[in-house]
C-alpha cells in the first residue's frame, strides 16, 4: 500500500516536472509584444547611415539584435516619446544593450538630411541608436517588405506639412530573421520591464 | 567704507545670477532630458532652442526665468499647451530641475 502510494506520487512528480520543462521552451512575450514569427520576411534593406555616411544593408547588422522604426524628426510627440523609451530599456539591458542596434528610418528624408537625423539621434544620447536615410525606392521598399505605412504631405506653411507613419517597432534576431514587434513602446503606459525581458531573452537565446 | 560697498554690489551681483551649477544642470537636461524620463528639450525645441515652427514648439532662448517657471507650471496642471508629451515633461521636472532650466534659457539671452 505505500509502495504504491509513493509511486503514485512518483508518477506525479514526474509529469509536472514534463510540463515545467515543456513551459520553459515556449517563451511566453510580453502582453505589448506580438510574435511575428514566419509572418514577415528576413531584414533587408540599403540605406545610408546618416552618421558615418556609409552605405549600410542588412549584413552591416548580423549578430546584432535588430530593431527597426520608422519616423521623422519633426515628430511632436510618438518618435521622441518612443526614442526615450528604448533609451530607458538600453539601460536596463546593463551589459546586453551594446547587443542591440535600433534603426530609426525616417519617413521624411527631404527635412531630415543626415546632419539633421544625426543630431537628433544624438540628443538621446545612446550609441545604439543608428539614423537611416535611403531614397524615395529605398524607403518604400524597406517599408513594404515590413507593412509599414507612412505618408508626407508637404506645405509651405510648417504648420500645414503632415506626416503620418506606423509606429510600431520591428525586432529582427541576430540573423535577421524577424521576431515580434513592440506595440506599446509609444502607449501611454509602456511596460518597460516587459519588453526588456523580452528583448534580452532574445539577445542570450537568439529566438523567442 | 568704499570696501563695503564694493562688498555689497559684490554679493547682490552674486545673489542675481545663477551659480554655474544650476546653469549647468539646466544645459544638460536641454540636451539630454532627464533619468527619470523627460526627452531632451532640443529634440522639439530645436538644437539652439530657437523653436520649430512645424511642431508648434516655441522658442526658449533668452525666456525670463519667471516665465519658464509660470509655463512650466501652467503646462503640467492642463492650463497651457495641448500637447501631452510637453505636460508629462512638465510634471516630470522637479522644482530644482524646473529652476535650473529657467536658469539656463535665461542665460542664453545675456549671450545674444
Amino acid at each position: 500500500m505505500i509502495n504504491r502510494r509513493t509511486l503514485w506520487r512518483g508518477g506525479l512528480a514526474l509529469s509536472s516536472t514534463a510540463l515545467l520543462a515543456a513551459c520553459h521552451h515556449a517563451w511566453t512575450l510580453d502582453a505589448q509584444d506580438v510574435s511575428v514569427r514566419g509572418h514577415f520576411p528576413a531584414l533587408q534593406f540599403q540605406m545610408t547611415d546618416v552618421a558615418t555616411g556609409k552605405i549600410v544593408t542588412q549584413a552591416n547588422f548580423r549578430g546584432f539584435v535588430t530593431l527597426v522604426y520608422f519616423g521623422y524628426t519633426n515628430c511632436p510627440d510618438v518618435c521622441p516619446l518612443t526614442l526615450a523609451e528604448m533609451v530607458k530599456i538600453i539601460g536596463l539591458l546593463g551589459k546586453d544593450g551594446p547587443k542591440l542596434r535600433f534603426l530609426f528610418v525616417t519617413v521624411d528624408p527631404e527635412r531630415d538630411t543626415a546632419p539633421i537625423l544625426a543630431k537628433y539621434l544624438h540628443l538621446f544620447g545612446a550609441t545604439e541608436l543608428v539614423g537611416l536615410r535611403g531614397n524615395a525606392a529605398q524607403l518604400s521598399q524597406f517599408a513594404k517588405s515590413l507593412h509599414a505605412d507612412y505618408a508626407v504631405h508637404p506645405a509651405a506653411n510648417p504648420a500645414d506639412y503632415t506626416v503620418t507613419h506606423s509606429a510600431a517597432v520591428y525586432v529582427f534576431n541576430q540573423h535577421g530573421k524577424a521576431e515580434f514587434i513592440c506595440a506599446g513602446l509609444s502607449a501611454q503606459h509602456p511596460d518597460i520591464a516587459g519588453i526588456t525581458r523580452d528583448l534580452r531573452h532574445l539577445i542570450k537565446t537568439g529566438a523567442i | 567704507m568704499r570696501s563695503h560697498l564694493a562688498l555689497i554690489a559684490l554679493a547682490l551681483s552674486l545673489m542675481a545670477a545663477a551659480p554655474a551649477s544650476q546653469i549647468q544642470l539646466g544645459a544638460t537636461i536641454m540636451a539630454h532630458g532627464t533619468a527619470s524620463g523627460a526627452l531632451p528639450c532640443m529634440a522639439c525645441h530645436g538644437g539652439h532652442l530657437q523653436g520649430n515652427p512645424a511642431i508648434g514648439a516655441p522658442r526658449l532662448a533668452g525666456l525670463d526665468p519667471a516665465v519658464t517657471l509660470a509655463a512650466l507650471k501652467a503646462i503640467a496642471s492642463g492650463k497651457m499647451g495641448k500637447n501631452y508629451v510637453m505636460a508629462n515633461i512638465a510634471r516630470d521636472l522637479s522644482p530644482t530641475q524646473r529652476q535650473a532650466v529657467a536658469a539656463y534659457l535665461a542665460s542664453l539671452k545675456s549671450r545674444s
